[in-house]
């Protein structure tokens, strides 16, 4: 048992040490974490499992090196760019609003210029699938809200997925 | 009351990062099971609406899916994801203008702190760990510190609403939050946070 407890967190209002608070602290620690009375929503656990086939365990992992315009607002007009990199393959988007509400639309194109299958990775049992042409350039349109990678295909390497983005 | 450092020795956690790892979707099933309940209190903790703390979940998942192959120590892994979520949280506030504002004023009363409104007290790891230390304690204690921190009114609890809640006599409840906070902070030693 500590003979002499530290002064209680102050300032920047974080807890020094969960261990060393005094009763008080501790109940007011555990009310953020129990503020969640409700459990999670069964169907979002469900989804949650779901995801579980659209693992692609040999594909090569784009990571998102920039991303400008995630600070817009929900009815935003700025364009979202993104840009991924891959050993020896970039990707390059953008997503834009569609006409219909709560619908996107994303321009991308891939460096070095190069036709690809690109596949999106939402749901496990539907993939809408565009071709990249002659010139690395693709369009998917009526793009629903929600988290989005890319699987990219390209002749002569290793399938690439794109790292998760929120889309709207 | 005992320290439940037993329970941690058969931690079947790293058992299923590696299975899930190796393709096994009912060891994915049985993590998402697992934690599901900590990734949707660290949103609601974070006062995130409902339509946003169901993306942050899913992204929550998918940043994970896209990591099993990569997660250096499993043991770690309810700090891995409560932080996860804690930055898909923070990128969802800072788009999106339907994030309720957090009332803390207690909070901060109680921690003694300047804690800006909005923003929540413990660190990701801390709030993991006190989520699974809470969860080691016994259901009796769950049961009364729960019970203590919802019917707080005023940062002040109704001995006699809760003791009729539970069935109990108010006048043990003093004892036996003293006794469960006790446990809980020995739990806490352990996990060192």
């Amino acid at each position: 048992m500590n003979g002499e407890r530290p002064p209680g967190p102050g300032g920047s209002g974080r807890a020094a040490r969960l261990g060393d608070l005094d009763d008080e602290q501790l109940v007011a620690a555990l009310r953020e974490v129990l503020m969640a009375v409700d459990p999670p929503p069964k169907q979002s656990v469900d989804l949650a499992k779901d995801i579980f086939g659209l693992r692609m365990v040999d594909a090569e992992l784009a990571a998102l090196v920039e991303d400008a315009g995630l600070a817009v607002t929900r009815a935003g007009d700025a364009p979202r760019l993104a840009v991924f990199d891959a050993d020896g393959l970039g990707v390059e988007i953008e997503v834009i609003p569609g006409p219909r509400p709560r619908s996107w639309q994303l321009i991308g194109q891939l460096f070095p210029p190069a036709p690809a299958r690109i596949r999106i990775r939402r749901q496990p049992h539907e993939a809408p699938e565009v071709t990249a042409d002659d010139l690395g350039r693709f369009m998917i349109d009526q793009l629903p809200a929600g988290p989005l990678s890319l699987a990219i295909e390209v002749d002569g390497r290793r399938p690439v997925v794109t790292d998760w983005i929120a889309v709207g | 009351m005992r320290v439940s450092s037993e329970q941690d020795i058969a931690d079947p956690v790293p058992g299923l990062v590696l299975a899930a790892a190796a393709g096994d979707a009912r060891a994915w099933d049985d993590l998402v099971d697992r934690f599901s309940p900590l990734v949707w209190s660290v949103c609601r903790a974070h006062r995130v609406h409902d339509e946003d703390a169901a993306d942050v979940f899913q992204m929550t998942w998918l940043r994970l899916l896209e990591n099993l192959g990569r997660i250096r120590d499993p043991q770690r892994l309810p700090g891995w994801i409560a932080t996860t979520c804690r930055r898909e949280c923070l990128a969802v506030l800072k788009r999106s203008r339907s994030a309720t504002v957090m009332d803390s004023e207690h909070l901060d009363v109680l921690l003694g702190g300047d804690a800006p409104a909005d923003e929540p007290v413990l660190t990701a790891d801390q709030h993991a760990a006190l989520w699974r230390a809470f969860s080691h304690l016994t259901a009796w204690c769950q049961q009364v510190l729960r019970a203590l921190i919802i019917n707080a009114e005023d940062g002040r609890p109704s001995y006699l609403d809760v003791a009729a809640e539970l069935g109990t006599r108010p006048g043990s409840l003093g004892p036996t939050r003293g006794r469960c906070l006790k446990h809980l902070r020995e739990l806490l030693e352990t996990e060192g946070i």
